[in-house]
């Protein structure tokens, strides 16, 4: 089972991936940028959930829903499930993404979700 | 409302009676629920028994899954809420091979404030009744057409097509 900092290395890895990809590429591959965001929200995710001691979570499905069950925090809640959907349009409705949508995207809901889950990390490892 | 089976339930059944001779009072129940079981032993006509032929043999806890299995009318009271968002148009609701409940709404022209208050309601529904969803929200215009039917278990509620002019 990945430990928090082996997902936060993958979240970090995923966001940098995108932010390469909208750097070099402008909006030819920000369908991908896009769904480079929601992974790194998914590892940031995770990274709280194994900071808590939360049990494996073996079907991604239901990944959210647990992500709410064990944070009952509904305002992250809303901004990975607005993340999860922007990538699933890229990735299944053939929609197009703009370099300034992936930006917005970025600065609306990741780095706000990011942020909150690492405070979050770094207040339980204050207090324990 | 969810229906379960709690793994405490389920291993609290620790001991059995295993007596060819059991108490002619003693009726055998079921800790899962407090209905009596099918049937009531009873000796043999002409036969007495006793407590003490009775051999009480404890049994370990035994692992069971848990199983969730959120009521249809979870979802119910969900589509219900969801159809006062103006943009929504239908929602398609799947049970998994898994027992996962899919969830998809599709919407047209959503706001980000309508996405938000999607996302509200999903969270009410996860809330009080658990985790087993897997929600999401597609526009109507990029998903076209009509949602299709998946083999299995399911069931849908839509109050609309996906074209705008039919809602």
């Amino acid at each position: 089972m990945p430990a928090t900092d082996d997902h936060l290395a993958v979240a970090r890895h995923n966001e940098e991936f995108a932010k390469l990809l909208i750097a070099e590429y402008q909006d030819r591959y920000a369908d991908w940028a896009t769904t480079a965001l929601f992974y790194a929200a998914v590892h940031y995710g995770r990274a709280l959930l194994a900071h808590r001691g939360c049990p494996t979570i073996t079907s991604h499905l239901t990944f959210g829903a647990e992500f709410l069950v064990h944070t009952r925090n509904k305002r992250l809640y809303s901004m990975y499930r607005y993340m999860k959907d922007e990538s699933e349009r890229a990735r299944y409705d053939c929609s197009t993404h703009t370099a300034v949508e992936v930006q917005r995207l970025e600065t609306s809901r990741l780095s706000h979700f990011r942020d909150a889950v690492l405070h979050l990390i770094s207040v339980t490892e204050k207090k324990g | 409302m969810l229906t379960q089976t709690s793994l405490a339930e389920a291993v609290s059944v620790q001991t059995v009676v295993t007596s060819q001779r059991r108490p002619a009072s003693q009726t055998v129940r079921s800790s899962f629920d407090e209905e009596p079981a099918l049937h009531e032993w009873r000796p043999p006509a002409g036969e007495e028994v006793s407590d003490d032929d009775a051999e009480v043999v404890p049994l370990p806890p035994q692992p069971l899954p848990v199983l969730y299995k959120p009521a249809p009318q979870s979802v119910m009271e969900f589509v219900k809420r969801l159809a006062e968002i103006g943009t929504v148009k239908c929602v398609v609701v799947e049970e998994t091979d898994m027992g996962v409940i899919h969830i998809t709404t599709f919407a047209t022209g959503m706001s980000d404030s309508d996405r938000d208050a999607v996302y509200e309601l999903e969270a009410d529904v996860i809330e009080q009744h658990g985790s087993a969803f897997d929600f999401h929200l597609r526009r109507a215009e990029e998903a076209g057409a009509t949602p299709a039917m998946i083999p299995g278990r399911h069931f849908f509620a839509i109050w609309g097509g996906l074209d705008a002019s039919d809602r």
